[in-house]
């Protein structure tokens, strides 16, 4: 028995192993049948929403021509009309306005905040998985004191520590991550350690960290990235709940979970001021989980 | 299977000694104190020589080293000591406080297993295609849902527009229900996920089409192949889930007015109430380690090849074959040949 | 015979729809269908279950008898923390302290004018106020059957005049020089002070005095606070009779109940069998709870839902607080503020006008005094605090703030005029107001920074000036003390206005006037010292009155005759239930 063969385990993805991670898709194999034609709609919706999402980043501007840090007389409050789209908000503030602007800071900090948790945690996991005896014992206990201690004291303590800020928010959001994606890819790497071809690495002279790199990393990384998509829209929604107690992005700066929770007082006056922005936060998630999957069809 | 019982229990109670370090290391990095936030309000309008000298009755003027000795010596003997906010006993804010966290976590638990069972059959068997397909971004929807949004949401039908529970003094059961529902839908979103992949790519294996060739029925195959794989990762998840609940809870029972850990959690933090925060952590920390350890423990239950895990690396670096040790060492004989048997299927 | 809801005993003043309110528009035609298709049909059917009706409140408003019988379901935001008399300022606390408690007088809170009580007459003072002398009514018991005797008030007093640290009970900040009492016989005990006190005799009429049984003395924190409360034994119209920590305190009816204030038209028994103070932090909640009448009533409907309360056809009451209007004190200890040609520019460049019809109603009228209208001590200064950006950029250019960074800030030799602000948490719309400070000071060149953090650390923060340089806040006190109580370096010390230990004064001025106020032994004398430090304060710029701040409350329409005590804390012994 080969490594090249059959063998992957069961969660590790149809993938190759040596082809890479999932995510990592060639071009689309041509010949689609039509039962692929209304995904390939969905995809593209999915494309557009995030292109315009990462334009409004971009250049905020072209999108809003109303200022997103001062309404000047602007009634506050304001239902959502041709003028002003998504309403405004608790002291006149134009909404859209602050969504668009509040763009770059949001990805940012989702990008920051799923980057720490999926690099450190996936490292840690992956080790502890591998080595197995007192690394992997030593390893997980540190992860499970993190995962003990309430989040929203770890998270408050490294805002406070890091300073205030949008980046720093992230920051701690990411580290209080990085506990439940060690534990997931550390159940993948076990049971990736047990497969056949990784033994048969082994066998035919690979050492260590190559076995891990080129067979046990790719496979394990499959679920760990399908986490990490959620991970994305739960990562704004605790950015929010920092902003909610006064620890998120400092005013008047716009961000999308401080736009969230500052209108969490006026659910049922004012919807659209928590309604609209989560919509647009539901978007982006749902397009990247979307895209996601249609990129690991495709590099099938 | 002793052995590493206690041996697990050692690392055990390590993790809760270091979890109520870092804690208390956690709440020193703080700035200001329970003493200060709450003798300092204005709403007291005390001078800063009278908070002075009552910082002082409390020994919050103590260096760290000292109040953490006190504290720590207090938990091992028993004594949680007192809110710092309120004056109240820890342990009787704990007391009442626990129980209706617990009915909430379990209640809540099982309501978001089921669901995320429902959204990931529908996500893979669903038909037609398009609703497999609105199923398959379910958890993402789920998941990017305010919880303190959802909540709200469910309270203003349920409760204010149609009348089904009252928010005002409800019953045991009838408390249970909408903020079941609330934790449920977040919680389920990363559940969901983790079994529609699993079952896709178990899907996917040659052995599944085998197995399916040979005329065993998709609820045959649902059950003894798919199900079994997807438990693996799936387990893992609802372990790591636990500590989601006790972060969940803390929007759900403010929301739903619940006196519970979560909203305890939150309004210590917001006190810098350090003997109700450190109780938490404990407590936290029991709960989370009971239900990995069970979670570890049921690994082997659910896939067989795990049953001689934690040698493997180590076999596989002195380049042994696997699976002459596996069925030649392994604890137990019936569950190296099962996997056996699993394998020559799939080949 | 107790009071009809317009008779002039109602002390309520009926809030007035909010006209800005009622004319926002409220279509919502315009979704942006891109993304709403996007988002599902789940929020989509939310959103319209959210605005579809819950049946509006359609009780005859008034008409009917008072009648015993009843419990009140009332919402509180936050629970309560400790039943100790002197920390009843916290809004929880005190809903429940005033309501379980006599006092030795009773203040009117319309005209602010004492009365006996517990006490049968004012007390006796002598001429340097530093001796009251109180005589008691008899018959009076608590809960428990002891006896509300002279002994037991001074008990009372000894205990809340200097606290207990080992106990962790505060003193309460409203007794001040308390050097002792004397019992003299069973109805008579003399109080007295090391310093004039002539704010003693409103001292004893605030909930921060309830009265409470010789046993609840004995207890220290933790019997004060929850968990416990069912040990708290006092003599008012209802007692503690159940608690849940953390969601529920329910309180029952004294059936024995015979010593309401004389003054009262309403005597005997309260006529609701008692009132269950419900907890839900979820603002949406609460009001929605009162809104679909599963609660009978709220503390605290914020501005923007004052119109959609009154559609559904409910009450509101905003009750002034009579105190120290919601404002900003500038710190003048702090180098950036020490120079009065900056604190005038500040001064004019708040828009109080956009403040107040921006984010609230016609319930929070804009402050024309240091001290809100119905305060004791009250002096109307019309044209103090002009907006006048104008004006503020010439005073800044003045004042040598000349150059300006890229985002346009001013600095003067490169250091940058930034400022930073607390949030007060207790107060309304905190937030948004400073949000709008802000923005109009950033209109003219000032960085304003609103501090980060929740409650605790906002209090931590305000403590230090290093990192709050202008405070807002208010406080509430129906006597001319509330000004000592804001701004004296014996209390909160608004301005942080000395240094312990470089002895350096921020407005030294300041402090020997509010000395002065507590000190005077005559009525006259401290009324005068109140006017010369409102005056010393608008001359100085010192403070900025932003609007006279209400508590506002819903209530269903049966529940009839709610009043409050002066500060705006609910009295329920004259409420009633209509069928």
């Amino acid at each position: 028995m080969s490594a090249s063969t059959a063998h992957t385990p069961p969660s590790a993805g149809t993938a190759a192993p040596a082809s890479g991670t999932p995510a990592h898709g060639g071009a689309r194999p041509a010949g689609l049948g039509t039962r692929l034609r209304l995904p390939r709609i969905t995809t593209l919706i999915a494309a557009v929403v995030l292109g315009v999402t990462i334009l409004w980043a971009l250049v905020p501007g072209l999108f809003t021509g109303h200022n997103p840090i001062d309404g000047g007389e602007t009634a506050s409050l304001l239902a959502p009309s041709a003028e002003h789209w998504f309403g405004t908000d608790q002291i006149g503030r134009d909404v859209y306005s602050r969504v668009v602007h509040g763009a770059s800071r949001s990805l940012l900090a989702a990008l920051i905040a799923v980057a720490v948790g999926l690099v450190v945690g996936s490292a840690i996991g992956l080790i502890a998985g591998s080595r197995g005896g007192w690394v992997s014992d030593v390893l997980m206990r540190i992860v499970d004191v993190l995962l003990s201690i309430p989040a929203l004291l770890l998270t408050l303590t490294i805002v406070i520590v890091l300073g205030f800020g949008t980046v720093n928010a992230a920051i701690a959001v990411g580290i209080a991550a990085i506990a439940q994606f060690a534990r997931l890819a550390r159940a993948q790497t076990v049971t990736i350690m047990q497969a056949d071809y990784v033994q048969a690495a082994y066998g035919s002279g690979g050492t260590y960290w190559s076995v891990l790199f080129r067979h046990v990393l790719p496979n394990a990384v499959s679920a760990v990235l399908a986490l990490a998509v959620l991970q994305i829209g739960s990562a704004i929604l605790q950015i929010s709940t920092l902003g909610f107690l006064g620890y998120g992005t400092p005013a008047p700066a716009p961000e999308w979970g401080l736009i969230i929770a500052e209108g969490r007082n006026f659910v049922a006056t004012a919807w659209w001021l928590t309604v609209l922005p989560g919509l647009i936060v539901m978007a982006v998630v749902v397009s990247t989980h979307r895209l996601g999957t249609a990129l690991r069809e495709a590099a099938q | 299977m002793a052995v590493y019982l206690a041996g697990r229990l050692g690392q055990a109670l390590l993790v809760l000694f270091l979890a109520y370090t870092a804690a208390s290391m956690l709440l020193m990095i703080l700035p200001g104190d329970g003493v200060l936030a709450r003798y300092a309000n204005p709403a007291l309008g005390l001078s800063g020589e009278q908070v002075e000298a009552i910082r002082q009755s409390y020994g919050a003027d103590a260096p760290w080293y000292v109040q953490y000795w006190q504290s720590l010596s207090g938990f091992l003997t028993g004594d949680l000591g007192y809110s710092v906010n309120s004056g109240a006993a820890v342990s009787t804010l704990v007391a009442s406080a626990l129980p209706s966290t617990a009915l909430l976590a379990v209640s809540g638990f099982a309501a978001a297993v089921v669901l995320a069972v429902a959204v990931a059959v529908l996500a893979s068997y669903g038909k037609p295609r398009w609703l497999a397909s609105a199923f398959d971004s379910a958890p993402s929807l789920f998941i990017s849902v305010p919880v303190f949004w959802l909540g709200i949401v469910i309270i203003q039908v349920l409760s204010f527009q149609l009348g089904w529970v009252t928010m005002v003094s409800p019953g045991p059961l009838e408390s249970l229900i909408l903020p079941t529902l609330t934790l449920a839908i977040p919680l389920s979103a990363p559940l969901a996920q983790i079994l529609i992949r699993a079952i896709a790519e178990v899907r996917a294996q040659p052995f599944v089409h085998v197995t399916r060739a040979k005329g065993a029925g998709e609820a045959w195959m649902l059950v003894h192949s798919v199900i079994r794989n997807a438990m693996l990762p799936a387990l893992t998840i609802a372990g790591l889930l636990f500590g989601e609940l006790v972060a969940g809870a803390v929007v759900t029972e403010t929301v739903f007015g619940r006196a519970g850990i979560g909203a305890l959690t939150a309004q210590a933090v917001a006190n810098r109430d350090n003997p109700v925060l450190l109780a938490v952590v404990v407590i936290a920390t029991v709960g989370f380690v009971l239900v990995n350890l069970l979670v570890d423990l049921l690994y082997p239950v659910v896939d067989p090849r795990l049953r001689h895990r934690g040698r493997v690396g180590a076999a596989a670096r002195r380049r042994l074959g696997a699976r002459a040790q596996a069925s030649g060492t392994g604890p137990s004989r019936t569950g190296a040949d099962r996997a056996d048997q699993e394998e020559e299927i799939r080949a | 015979m107790p009071s009809h809801p317009h008779s002039p005993h109602a002390l309520l003043r009926q809030a007035p729809l909010a006209g800005a309110a009622a004319e926002r528009p409220r279509s919502a035609a315009h979704l942006p269908t891109r993304r709403a298709l996007l988002g599902g049909g789940l929020s989509l059917g939310a959103l319209l279950a959210l605005a579809a009706c819950t049946p509006d409140d359609t009780a005859p408003l008034s008409g009917g008898r008072p009648a015993p019988g009843g419990v009140l379901r009332y919402f509180e935001p936050q629970t309560w923390t400790t039943l100790y008399p002197p920390s009843a300022g916290f809004y929880p606390n005190g809903g429940i302290v005033n309501n379980i408690t006599d006092r030795l007088l009773f203040q009117d809170p319309q005209t602010l004018e004492l009365h006996p009580w517990i006490a049968e007459a004012l007390p006796e003072a002598n001429a340097d106020a530093t001796e009251f002398t109180f005589r008691l009514r008899t018959g009076v018991t608590h809960s428990d059957g002891t006896p509300l005797d002279a002994e037991n008030v001074a008990r009372n007093f000894d205990l809340y005049g200097r606290g207990d640290n080992a106990r962790a009970l505060p003193v309460s900040e409203q007794i001040t020089n308390y050097a002792g009492s004397e019992v003299l016989d069973e109805r008579t005990v003399v109080f007295r002070f090391d310093a004039p006190a002539p704010g003693f005799p409103q001292a004893t009429a605030t909930m921060n005095a309830g009265l409470v049984a010789n046993s609840t003395l004995e207890l220290d924190a933790e019997g004060f606070g929850p968990g416990s409360a069912t040990r708290i034994v006092t003599s008012g119209p209802f007692t503690v009779a159940e608690e849940e920590v953390g969601t529920r305190l329910s309180v029952r009816v004294r059936e024995d109940y015979d010593w309401a204030p004389p003054h009262l038209e309403h005597q005997g028994r309260a006529f609701l069998d008692g009132i269950d103070y419900l907890v839900n932090g979820e603002y949406s909640v609460r009001i929605g709870a009162l809104v679909s009448g599963q609660a009978d009533g709220v503390r605290g409907v914020e501005a923007p839902d004052e119109a959609r309360v009154e559609e559904k056809g409910l009450r509101l009451y905003a009750q002034p607080t009579n105190g120290i209007n919601n404002g900003l004190s500038f710190r003048s200890r702090h180098p950036l503020l020490a120079d009065v040609t900056v604190r005038r520019a500040l001064t004019h460049a708040i828009d109080r006008d956009r403040i107040v019809a921006k984010l609230f109603t016609d319930n929070y009228p804009k402050a024309t005094g240091v001290l809100a209208q119905g305060a004791a001590g009250y002096v109307a200064a019309p044209r103090a605090w002009a907006f006048d950006p104008d004006r503020a950029n010439a005073l800044l250019d003045e004042a040598g703030w000349t150059e300006r960074t890229e985002s346009g800030h001013r600095t003067r030799d490169g250091e940058p005029l930034t400022l930073r602000v607390n949030i007060a948490h207790p107060q309304p719309r905190s937030r948004e107001v400073m949000s709008l400070v802000q923005e109009d000071f950033a209109r003219v060149g000032v960085h304003l920074t609103i501090n980060e953090g929740d409650y605790a650390q906002q209090t931590i923060d305000s403590l230090e000036l290093d990192r709050v340089q202008v405070y807002h806040s208010m406080v509430a006190r129906a006597d001319y003390d509330v000004l000592a109580s804001q701004w004296s370096v014996a209390n909160r010390d608004a301005f942080l206005n000395h240094d312990e230990e470089t002895g350096e004064w921020g407005d030294e001025r300041t402090q020997e006037i509010l000395d002065r106020i507590t000190g005077s032994a005559s009525a006259e004398d401290r009324a005068a010292a109140a006017a010369e430090l409102q005056e010393h304060f608008i001359d100085q710029a010192l403070v900025v009155p932003l609007f006279e701040e209400p508590q506002v409350f819903g209530f269903r329409r049966r529940v009839r005759d709610f009043s409050t005590e002066p500060v705006g804390r609910p009295a329920f012994y004259s409420v009633w239930l209509a069928d």
